[in-house]
């Protein structure tokens, strides 16, 4: 049977882990927007037009996902599953720009974690990646979100992510799912959801924060709230 | 013969009832019939046909026939029920699909969309990009033929509106990663593009990806935006959506030929700005796209590679012309300044700052083309003439009723065949051109053509531009056209030199 | 957005397939136009109307100005008194027209209304009188303010609502409905036709009158928007509207007259469905007029037939109708009658589908779409095909079937021109004989070449001065 092609935006990292011979893969979520596989540790996935755009997604013009019934293969320059082979044919840049010093910037968005955490992570002390790595529910617990955020944050105004960024490389693949260490990882490079690099070139013009925050914290259930907390935190000296 | 019946307490609405009375009065042998409720208004309606009004109350459906000579009433009468039952039957829910829109305005009213794309023919596109100008999108123009006061008025809408309009006669843009129109598959960089000209878009575009630099956006602005009348308007638009970018660390601006008032003032705007700017603009004595990419590497840092070259290099060279047949109007014009005379339409006090690219190999003195560098070059009506040619098949002229010869390749295979059987031929140059909107395999048609020409003795030089990650593969496209015997060039520049050096110098007959 | 070239690019493709194709191939949505070439002749216009630097303010400004309207009955009163008609002078439908370009259900009311205001005994013998212009005078409706359903002859003695803009304080008026079948407005003039006229004059005007000045003023803008959740369109079916306004006036009508007048007053109102008609036109016409003579805009502001002419007037090109041959409607027909029967398209209803009821709102009325043989889709795709030719949606009347979106509303003459889509008007069919009367419904559309006409008349007047800023600046 000749595979349906279907069109999918996405990064150039996410088109590297689609190299090499076809094979299948670990399924670490499926719905009707998304579904995930885990590539020898590396999680991409496919998603529909309106999911939330990860880095790590091949970003398709799909209303919704067919029902995936068989096994998800990657290889060949594709993901596949049923009859289904998605192509990346345009490669997108989900990066947050360069920007320099941003002014310092903090919002009281309220997050569930230990404020002892947070304040390690202000100071960009390693602890704080020990203590928040895989706190909280679900695929990208809440504590892993607020590091995405401040490694982000510390990644466009241009400071290192020191030994918070080193303790994360080095445990999450440990403390937490595959799919957040993942995201981690694309977050130490300074790749996030197109609502994280929209509240940093807003607050970058100075213009436009207030809408771009509330689109942030439109995000999932508490991811959203969860980034715009790390990036606060990220920022507190970032000036 | 008339019949009338009375059918207490039965109910249809008026509308079904005048669709049964049609169908009745239609059907054999009756000459007139009505159904209806019996109202007043319709009983008077029956006294007016000849039919004796029946004594019925509103609420009552009333049945009226007559039947001509031949009708039978048992038959008129289940015409009647048959009418009536299929008029009560429940229509099959047709779906419900909403016709698509129909002009450009009405589209965005109900659209979410970044950016509108005409290409409808040029008298027509004026209009619609207009509409998106109103509905506060940028706008690519790919049609050409609008006329020049439409663009004028077009991109002076758009700076008071603070849009962008790229085109018109705009074929290449790349946006969000998005290629539109013909467009070549790019990573993501530091580089944001300004271009009015397609194809040389195209070439610095896979200069710089084979050097490992991407973009953050590349926009067309027609080639006309930096003659004087327009006066660059697009450009400085789209110099300063780059200059707002963060992500954007270099700004590169290539043009065609331009006029030299506006070229001086872009400049001059460029150092206004935030970003650095390099300025890419064709001309006589200036340097040609490639040595623009070896620029553009430099001021990023970034080394300059071997740019990509494909096949054996041809035994001899042999006398005669050069035949260059080409799909890309900016890489016929940058073979033409390479290949004949840069130095005879002035500009000449800027020699001394021709880059290095410009000023190596032979000249072989005037090109007759299409397009001609000036005016006493151009060719006739026939595109023939005993002298060295450069034939743009991607000028209106030619493409007028058909497709662009990047889709479609007949009119310049026919060419080729003809140019490789004139013994007067001594090589021949050609553009293959991929990427997004381009045909699926030129090589397919092409390579047995140059396989031909080859086989004759005539060697084929082929500028190809792409990248690795375009559609048709650009390993197999260069392997394709360099086993049928072509040298094969990244660089239009570089494909034009090795040209211009297979003509042999022992005289033209 | 604060960062324009990294926004997820998405598409109006306009033109070749192939580019549309492309970016479907890159993942990026793409939206697709059905663009087709314009109407014949149109090109060079277009081009210079969609230049004219007045035009977007000016659609705006017109959009605006009609969707401000409300439209309040306030009062009932004859014609003599509202429109200081004199006994020979008559309105009729449509644009302008002489007895001798005047079709026969033109001719039949206006002969019934000779003898209705006393010139003649027999309405027969109107002709001569109608035909050398002696004592009588003829003038559209559309220049007193005033609207009028098929040949829409208004005389003296006529009652006629009063709607009234309660913010600018702006009026427009129509005749009382007389009912289906055998009447003035169709053409009718039998002696039972002037009886009930003469009845509507005498008792059934006062009694309203005296209503509406207890109950009034009355919103009838707020009804129309009731009415299209109710299955009405306003034009061919006024149902809910009628009912409505009985609920609205009853017990002020109780309270008016004598109760066996009153009785007869709510058997009439109540017996004829189309009786709303006469008010959802003069709110439509309240809210177009104040559209009008906006420098630059391309909106339609009346379309209006008189059974020999379809005339539309526009914004921008100020009291000039622009006319072509009234077209024949498609639809139904009353017993026998049939396509050779009908007179042309006649009638100032229209006013209701340039207001965006009537055909343009067919998807709240799908009962209506049978009068063509349509189906309930066909509802939905007429009033989806409208908006390609309007610049607005109502605010205020919405479409159930289509989740509730605002009629289309505010009739382009560029996008007409553009698209080849004609205004779909909903109607009734006069006979073509005077003194017939209603023969059937149906619907019925303009003649092309008016939007050309008038198209022509904007480009001629556009403004094509560059702005002072112009092209070199930015």
């Amino acid at each position: 049977m000749t595979a349906r092609t279907v069109p999918a935006a996405a990064s150039t990292w996410v088109a590297g882990r689609l190299r090499g011979p076809r094979r299948s893969y670990p399924v670490v979520a499926v719905g009707p927007h998304a579904v995930y596989v885990d590539v020898h540790g590396d999680c991409v996935g496919v998603v529909a037009r309106d999911a939330v755009a990860l880095p790590i997604g091949l970003r398709t013009t799909l209303d919704r996902l067919p029902d995936i019934k068989g096994p998800v293969n990657v290889g060949q320059g594709r993901v596949w599953f049923d009859e289904y082979a998605v192509a990346v044919t345009r490669i997108v840049d989900p990066g947050v720009p360069r920007l320099g010093p941003l002014p310092a910037w903090s919002t009281p968005v309220p997050v569930d974690l230990p404020a002892s955490a947070l304040r390690a992570l202000a100071a960009a002390e390693a602890s704080a990646a020990l203590e928040l790595l895989g706190r909280g529910d679900g695929l990208t617990p809440s504590g892993d979100d607020v590091l995405a955020g401040w490694l982000v944050a510390r990644h466009t105004t241009g400071r290192p992510s020191g030994e918070v960024g080193a303790a994360v490389a080095t445990h999450a693949a440990d403390r937490t799912t595959s799919l957040s260490a993942t995201l981690l990882g694309r977050a130490i490079v300074g790749e996030a959801i197109p609502q994280c690099r929209d509240l940093l070139t807003a607050l970058h013009a100075g213009a436009g924060v207030d809408g771009a925050l509330a689109a942030l914290l439109a995000v999932g259930h508490t991811s959203g709230a969860a980034l715009a907390a790390g990036i606060s935190l990220g920022l507190e000296d970032a000036a | 013969m008339n019949h009338v019946d009375v059918r207490r307490g039965a109910y249809a609405d008026s509308v079904t009832l005048m669709q049964v009375s049609r169908s009745v009065a239609t059907s054999h042998g009756v000459d007139g019939a009505m159904v209806a409720m019996a109202t007043p208004l319709n009983l008077d309606l029956l006294a007016g046909m000849g039919f004796e009004p029946p004594d019925a109350s509103p609420n009552d459906m009333v049945v009226a026939i007559r039947l001509g000579p031949d009708g039978e009433l048992d038959e008129a009468l289940s015409a009647v029920d048959a009418a009536l039952a299929v008029a009560r039957r429940t229509r099959a829910a047709g779906a419900v699909e909403a016709a698509p829109h129909r002009t450009t305005a009405t589209a965005l009213r109900d659209s979410d969309a970044t950016l509108a794309l005409v290409s409808v023919p040029g008298p027509y596109a004026f209009v619609e990009a207009m509409d998106a100008l109103a509905a506060s999108r940028d706008v690519m123009v790919f049609s050409d033929n609008m006329p020049l006061e439409q663009e004028i008025r077009l991109k002076s809408e758009a700076a008071e509106r603070d849009l962008l309009v790229m085109g018109p006669d705009c074929g290449t843009a790349v946006v969000g990663g998005l290629g539109l129109g013909f467009a070549n598959a790019t990573r993501p960089g530091p580089v944001g593009v300004v271009a009015a000209s397609g194809t040389g878009c195209q070439q610095l575009l896979c200069l710089l990806d084979s050097g490992g630099v991407g973009i953050t956006a590349a926009f067309g602005v027609g080639g006309r935006d930096l003659s004087e009348p327009v006066g660059g308007v697009s450009t400085r638009q789209a110099m300063r959506r780059l200059d707002a970018d963060p992500a954007t660390e270099l700004i590169v601006v290539v043009s065609k030929p331009p006029a030299a008032t506006v070229a001086t003032e872009l400049v001059s705007y460029a150092g206004e700005l935030s970003t650095p700017a390099e300025f890419v603009l064709l001309g006589a004595g200036e340097p040609d796209l490639t040595a623009g990419a070896e620029r553009v590497l430099a001021a990023l840092d970034r080394p300059t590679p071997a740019w990509p070259r494909w096949g054996e290099r041809a035994a001899s060279t042999r006398v005669g012309y050069l035949r260059g047949l080409y799909c890309g109007g900016t890489l016929c014009d940058e073979a033409m300044l390479i290949a004949g005379q840069a130095g005879e339409t002035g500009q000449a006090g800027q020699a001394g700052q021709t880059g290095q690219a410009g000023q190596t190999g032979r000249q072989l003195g005037p090109v007759r083309s299409n397009i001609p560098l000036s005016p006493e070059l151009a060719l006739d009506g026939s595109l023939t003439a005993p002298a060295h040619l450069m034939i743009d098949f991607g000028d209106d002229a030619l493409t007028a009723g058909r497709a662009h010869p990047m889709i479609d390749p007949t009119l310049r295979l026919e060419r080729l065949a003809a140019e490789a059987a004139d013994p007067d031929t001594a090589v021949l140059l050609l553009d293959v051109v991929l990427g997004h909107g381009a045909h699926p395999d030129p090589a397919a048609d092409l390579a047995p053509e140059v396989a031909a020409t080859t086989t004759r003795g005539v060697p084929v030089v082929i500028a190809l531009v792409g990248t690795a990650a375009d559609p048709q593969d650009l390993e197999g496209q260069a392997t394709a056209l360099a086993d049928a015997g072509a040298e094969v060039f990244a660089s239009n520049a570089e494909a034009t030199r090795r040209a211009v050096a297979l003509v042999g110098t022992g005289g033209l007959r | 957005m604060t960062d324009p070239l990294h926004r997820e690019p998405s598409v109006v493709a306009t033109g070749v397939d192939l580019l549309a194709d492309a970016v479907d191939a890159q993942a990026a949505p793409v939206t697709r136009v059905d663009w087709q070439p314009p109407m014949p002749g149109t090109d060079d216009d277009l081009a210079t109307v969609a230049g004219d630097r007045r035009r977007p303010a000016a659609n705006a400004e017109a959009v605006r100005r009609m969707l401000d309207v409300s439209a309040h009955l306030v009062d009932v009163v004859p014609a003599r008194e509202a429109l200081g008609l004199g006994a020979g002078d008559f309105l009729h439908a449509g644009p302008p027209i002489t007895w001798e370009r005047a079709s026969g259900p033109m001719r039949g009311a206006l002969m019934g209304a000779c003898a209705l205001e006393g010139l003649v005994d027999d309405p027969e013998r109107a002709a001569p009188m109608l035909a050398t212009g002696t004592q009588v005078s003829l003038d559209p409706c559309h220049h007193h303010g005033a609207v009028g359903p098929m040949a829409g002859v208004v005389s003296a003695s006529m009652w006629m609502w009063v709607l009234e803009d309660p913010a600018s304080g702006r009026r427009t008026y129509c005749s009382l409905n007389e009912g289906l079948g055998k009447v003035l407005r169709y053409g009718a003039y039998s002696p039972d036709v002037l009886d009930r006229l003469r009845w509507m004059s005498t008792t059934l005007g006062p009694l309203l009158q005296a209503a509406v000045r207890r109950a009034g003023p009355i919103d009838v803008t707020a009804i129309l928007t009731q009415m299209l959740h109710m299955g009405d369109e306003a034009h061919n079916r006024n149902r809910s509207g009628t009912l409505m306004l009985l609920r609205d006036l009853g017990p002020a009508l109780v309270d008016a007259g004598a109760s066996g007048d009153v009785a007869e007053a709510i058997r009439f109102i109540g017996g004829n469905d189309h009786f709303f008609l006469n008010l959802a036109m003069p709110a439509c016409k309240l809210a177009l007029d104040a559209a009008r003579d906006v420098e630059g805009s391309t909106m339609v502001v009346a379309m209006a037939r008189n059974g020999t002419d379809f005339g539309i007037q526009v914004s921008g090109t100020g009291d000039r109708w622009f006319t072509g041959p009234a077209q024949v409607p498609e639809g139904l027909y009353l017993g026998d009658y049939g396509p050779d029967d009908a007179n042309p398209d006649i009638g100032d209803s229209a006013i209701t589908e340039t207001a965006g009821l009537g055909g343009f709102s067919m998807a709240a009325a799908p009962a209506i779409v049978r009068f063509v043989g349509g189906t309930v889709p066909d509802a939905l795709a007429t009033t989806r095909r409208m908006y390609e030719i309007t610049l607005a949606e109502s605010p205020r009347w919405s479409v159930p079937t289509l989740e509730f979106r605002g009629a289309p509303t505010g009739i382009d003459v560029s996008l007409v021109c553009r698209t080849g889509i004609v205004p779909q008007i909903n109607t009734g069919m006069a006979g073509r004989v005077a003194g017939v009367g209603q023969v059937g419904a149906g619907l019925v559309t303009p003649p092309a070449e008016i939007f050309p006409a008038a198209l022509a008349e904007l480009a001629a007047s556009a403004d094509r001065q560059p702005s002072a800023s112009g092209a070199r600046s930015s």
